[in-house]
């Protein structure tokens, strides 16, 4: 679920880009860091390390963000090119977003986002 | 222990394997107590301080006080309403509410998944829900249902190992319960069948995997024995292939006993070569392409020939460039 790997950008809090295979290899299943570890993928706890993502604002600023939780899964869903604000990238149609819809906000999956469609961030879906 | 019903006992089963022998109990009709029977605000004709609920009340953590009470519902063919959900919400509330010193989460397990408007209930209240909802209309099986909350259970025993306390507060364990089984929407859609099997594991496969694992390693040897051929690629990558059965994914040491000379042929007219012949072409180059015809698999090889891997012990290969001079 959310950002494919391609599009996922991790870094320490140096800077540093962290390699996302070699951080999931670095752990045997046994570890209490692996969440999970079956048929459907992997899930490390990774609220303690030194990981952040970066998420590409509109603006075209990159903003670290914390990451709890890294899962890789075996088989994933289908992959949907977007243009959100002025960004384009690929997202997997599980993806969810926030919409602002009248006074509220609802979650939309990427798959079903439509072209004129108002994120809560303000961005547009064309 | 008296079950209503088979999707109750498996849970309850999961629950006892992985939090331990002692740690599950499972009640109905059972008349819940709040901790702080004194409080002003439970007073009332009925509900809390007593309620009579169906709970499997499961201990997680001692230490932590914390136990987690789950609602199963098996509706068989209708879906679970915001009402199960909300009554849940209420009853792990209100033992939140009054708790003395012990902590309570929640999650409510449906057979045949919710409908929506339960998700803003359960997400505001911090309550897990197990199918996830989706946002689109996907139908789990009850036995994909039982294997979430078997990963769930697993995903929230290691996860105590590490601060918990966050959990405790809405949305997180909706949230954590929901990255733990949003996966399996990509596995049911993912169309395994037992002819293809990840070595070591065990598990089901598809031509896709397969594909997106083998494109790009560099072949290192080929072998056959008992009726079954072996690739070993780089980075400890194995290929087997029999007639039924692909069989592929990282391995420790290989063994191969009894090796064989299968029977090799190339090109247009079948003419014979040998096994020492095909193995001299492919080994060091890389997989570029694979396709699975279903009585044989063919292997793209560095753009420089086509390695088949036939019923009835054979290879087949079609080398490019003596097919190019033959036609010239």
């Amino acid at each position: 679920m959310g950002l494919l790997k391609e599009n996922l950008l991790l870094i320490n809090s140096n800077g540093n880009e962290i390699d996302i295979d070699e951080l999931f290899n670095s752990y045997s299943d046994e570890s209490d860091r692996v969440l999970a570890n079956d048929e459907i993928g992997t899930i490390i706890y990774t609220a303690d390390l030194d990981v952040f993502s970066l998420e590409v604002t509109s603006t075209g600023h990159l903003i670290p963000k914390k990451v709890n939780q890294l899962s890789r899964c075996r088989f994933g869903t289908s992959i949907i090119r977007l243009q959100i604000g002025s960004k384009i990238a690929s997202y997997s149609s599980d993806t969810i977003f926030h919409v602002k819809k009248d006074d509220y906000v609802i979650k939309v999956r990427a798959d079903k986002l439509k072209k004129g469609m108002v994120l809560s961030t303000g961005e547009k879906v064309y | 222990m008296n079950f209503k019903n088979q999707f109750e006992k498996a849970i309850y089963d999961i629950a006892i394997d992985v939090f331990g022998g002692e740690s599950a109990q499972i009640e109905h009709n059972k008349v819940i107590y709040i901790e702080d029977k004194t409080a002003k605000s439970t007073i009332s004709f009925a509900g809390p301080p007593k309620k009579e609920i169906d709970v499997l009340n499961v201990t997680i953590s001692k230490e932590l006080k914390t136990q987690i009470l789950i609602s199963c519902k098996d509706f068989k063919t209708t879906k679970a309403e915001p009402a199960h959900v909300q009554e849940w919400c209420s009853v792990v509330s209100t033992m939140n509410k009054h708790a003395v010193d012990s902590n309570y989460i929640g999650i409510v397990i449906s057979s045949s998944g919710f409908s929506s408007g339960c998700e803003g209930w359960a997400s505001s209240e911090n309550i897990a829900l197990i199918p996830p909802l989706k946002g689109i209309n996907i139908t789990f099986s009850e036995e994909q249902v039982v294997r979430m909350f078997r990963r769930v259970c697993i995903a929230i025993l290691r996860r105590l190992k590490f601060p918990f306390e966050d959990l405790l507060i809405a949305p997180n364990l909706f949230d954590f319960c929901f990255t733990i089984t949003s996966d399996f929407e990509g596995f049911v859609g993912a169309n395994t069948s037992s002819r293809y099997k990840k070595v070591s594991k065990g598990w089901n496969s598809n031509f896709s995997e397969l594909v997106n694992s083998l494109i790009g390693r560099k072949i290192e040897s080929i072998h056959f024995s008992k009726e079954k051929f072996y690739l070993i690629l780089d980075a400890n990558f194995i290929l087997s292939y029999s007639q039924n059965h692909i069989e592929f994914g990282e391995f420790d040491k290989p063994e191969i006993e009894c090796e064989e000379s299968p029977l090799c042929t190339k090109n247009i007219d079948n003419e014979e070569i040998s096994f020492e012949s095909v193995r001299d072409l492919i080994v060091g180059a890389k997989v570029t392409s694979a396709a699975d015809f279903q009585e044989y698999i063919e292997l793209g090889i560095d753009g420089k020939l086509n390695l088949g891997l036939m019923p009835n012990n054979r290879i087949h290969a079609m080398i490019f460039d003596e097919i190019r001079e033959m036609n010239e």
